[in-house]
């Protein structure tokens, strides 16, 4: 089941809502890991075996790590434990054909395996169990007691299959005690409409050229059409994830739970490293607090900083998939952090300041190219129309795009910065009713498009 | 109340490793015929750009004998210089599975040797060609849409 489709939005959401809002306090977190566990296992009706054993496995590591304060040994050995058990289930779903496959090529053998499905969000509540038994390890958290709340932080659908990652720490108190009003209800609806209307509306229009796009040969395609290719995929990428994070963050509104932002407009941003601070900022953060900062972080020397930031960046690529493309991705942004921190962060900033986003937009959409293409064939291919290898420099087709997606690409332009939400802020505080009607127009246009094109499911899925 | 722990905590691995033996030893696929599967993949991207193979073509292209699986379909370029194909054929045993893939290894080797030195764009997309193989059913795909028609032939043998 995904936000963006008819069902979600017109039978199971009003009905769990319905629930959540007639039954009394202290069972609104049975109603919501109820109604989680169903969402789940509606589309993965095998696979909620897994999910409710790392709920259970989890509970009790936490609970078992949480009784054993003044024993530090056995506590660190059962972190080491359920650190283990936790990755290895990751792993043995995500990355064992991968595995596989790269000593098949290496060592030139043919050991088979049987590719089983990736279970859906295994990646984010993962990191979720993780980020909850070290928090109890270091004693920044108590273990959860209780069961149901704890299942219901693990399995939340609103961010259970593609984030926010939420650590255990920034919603420990609101499992037990949240406020939920009108005004927290309308806002939640609000974000859940933005992000709706940037999937359905932005994400899979722009996806379409994108896909189109992609699919051409290199006899087909210039270098503009190649170049209008990245920047639509970029639009798209930007677009569906954080979509999908505003509905996530507004439909736990919607129940009283207030979830960190996940991006902050990052194609305005002017480094790669101000970039890292807006995209998909849950996941930045996680790293950094149970890998960059427990590595020494930049508290080291300079060759163990380097060595820092390439393990982070390394596994950064991996946790986003099991394929060298995603890897290369990640160290690509490792040595421009690096680059940056080291010899022109600086020198960045004291230029004007569109010298400094180009810079930094040419810098994100060359990565995207290695995001996109899962092998490096592919990745060379389209280095090779990006510099006239293809079709020349300009062609009709680039023409025809250009003309016929104009409209659509100044729409996503103009949604990548602030500046329509400030506008929109402005009337919505002057006169609430021009915000109401706002958003229910594009509430409605947003539930037509889905009426018209049933399957579109986000991008960020296959992680 | 330690002991207790440690068997809580040997039983959950203990299901943890029987879970995952038996997602390993399950049969995923539902028993679809290929013509089924066919008419699925046939919705394709660009599949309607191809040409659809006979029994013939089967022999020609993998030296195999139609009469000796459970139904087959083929799809291959008709201009020589493309090399966007696809085949899904259905084995009557496991056996079968393994020489189907040796006869898509050596379709593929054959292709690469065909378009070397000046076929870079053709040896490209056969470097990236997708073999997947579900239960019974072995499919191979070669074309910028690959990907896409995997997705459709998983789709359509899921139980």
């Amino acid at each position: 089941m995904i936000f963006s489709s008819i069902y979600f939005i017109f039978i199971f959401l009003p009905i769990v809502l319905l629930l959540y809002f007639l039954v009394p306090p202290i069972f609104k977190n049975t109603v919501l890991f109820i109604s989680s566990i169903f969402f789940y296992a509606w589309g993965e009706p095998i696979y909620i075996v897994l999910m409710l054993f790392s709920i259970a496995f989890n509970f009790m590591m936490g609970v078992d790590i949480d009784n054993h304060r003044e024993d530090k040994h056995y506590q660190k050995l059962n972190l080491i434990f359920t650190i283990i058990v936790d990755l290895f289930v990751l792993g043995f779903f995500k990355y064992y054909g991968f595995l596989l496959d790269t000593v098949n090529q290496l060592l030139h053998t043919n050991i088979s395996y049987k590719q089983l499905a990736l279970p859906i969000g295994i990646s984010f509540y993962t990191f979720q169990t993780l980020s909850y038994v070290i928090d109890v390890y270091w004693g920044k958290v108590k273990a959860q007691r209780n069961i149901i709340n704890f299942g219901l932080y693990v399995s939340m659908f609103p961010q259970l299959i593609a984030g926010p990652i939420v650590k255990y720490i920034d919603i420990e108190k609101q499992l037990k005690n949240r406020k939920i009003t009108i005004v927290t209800i309308g806002q939640g609806m609000e974000y859940f409409i933005k992000g709706l209307a940037k999937k359905v509306l932005l994400a899979n229009n722009i996806g379409a050229l994108a896909t189109e796009i992609s699919s051409l040969s290199a006899s087909n395609t210039s270098s503009l059409t190649a170049v209008l290719g990245v920047v639509a995929y970029s639009m798209q990428i930007y677009f569906d994830f954080s979509g999908y994070s505003d509905m996530a963050i507004g439909l736990g509104k919607m129940f009283g739970f207030t979830f960190m932002k996940n991006f902050d407009y990052p194609y305005v941003s002017k480094s790669i490293t101000e970039f890292w601070r807006r995209w998909h900022i849950s996941l930045g953060s996680w790293f950094r607090e149970y890998v960059y900062i427990p590595l020494g972080g930049n508290r080291v020397g300079t060759k163990k900083h380097i060595r820092n930031i390439f393990i982070v960046w390394f596994a950064t690529g991996l946790w986003h998939g099991a394929s060298w493309n995603f890897v290369l991705w990640g160290l690509f942004f490792g040595v421009l952090l690096l680059f940056e921190k080291y010899f022109f962060l600086e020198k960045l900033q004291n230029l004007p300041s569109i010298v400094a986003h180009i810079y930094t937009l040419v810098c994100v959409n060359i990565s995207w190219i290695f995001f996109q293409n899962t092998s490096l064939g592919q990745v060379g291919h389209v280095f090779k129309m990006l510099f006239g290898m293809g079709n020349g420099f300009v062609d009709i087709r680039t023409l025809y795009y250009i003309k016929t997606n104009f409209l659509l690409f100044l729409l996503c332009f103009l949604c990548c910065s602030p500046f329509l939400y400030r506008i929109f802020k402005k009337i919505t505080v002057k006169n609430q009713y021009i915000g109401l009607i706002i958003n229910i127009g594009l509430f409605i246009i947003s539930a037509a498009y889905l009426v018209y094109d049933t399957y579109n499911p986000f991008l960020y899925f296959r992680f | 109340m330690d002991r207790k722990m440690t068997i809580l905590k040997i039983l959950m691995i203990c299901f943890l490793f029987g879970f995952l033996f038996y997602l390993n030893a399950k049969d995923n696929t539902a028993d679809k015929s290929v013509s089924e599967i066919a008419e699925q993949l046939e919705k394709g991207k660009n599949v309607n750009t191809l040409v659809k193979g006979d029994a013939n073509s089967l022999k020609r292209y993998y030296n195999l004998n139609a009469n000796d699986y459970d139904g087959f379909a083929l799809w291959t370029s008709e201009n020589p210089m493309d090399v966007d194909e696809m085949i899904v054929i259905k084995a009557k045993s496991d056996e079968q599975v393994d020489d189907l893939e040796d006869s898509i290894e050596t379709r593929i080797k054959t292709q690469k040797q065909n378009f070397e030195g000046y076929g870079a764009e053709q040896t490209a997309l056969l470097e990236d060609s997708i073999v997947d193989i579900k239960g019974k059913y072995v499919f191979f795909a070669v074309s910028q849409n690959a990907s896409s028609w995997e997705t459709i032939f998983l789709k359509s043998i899921k139980r």
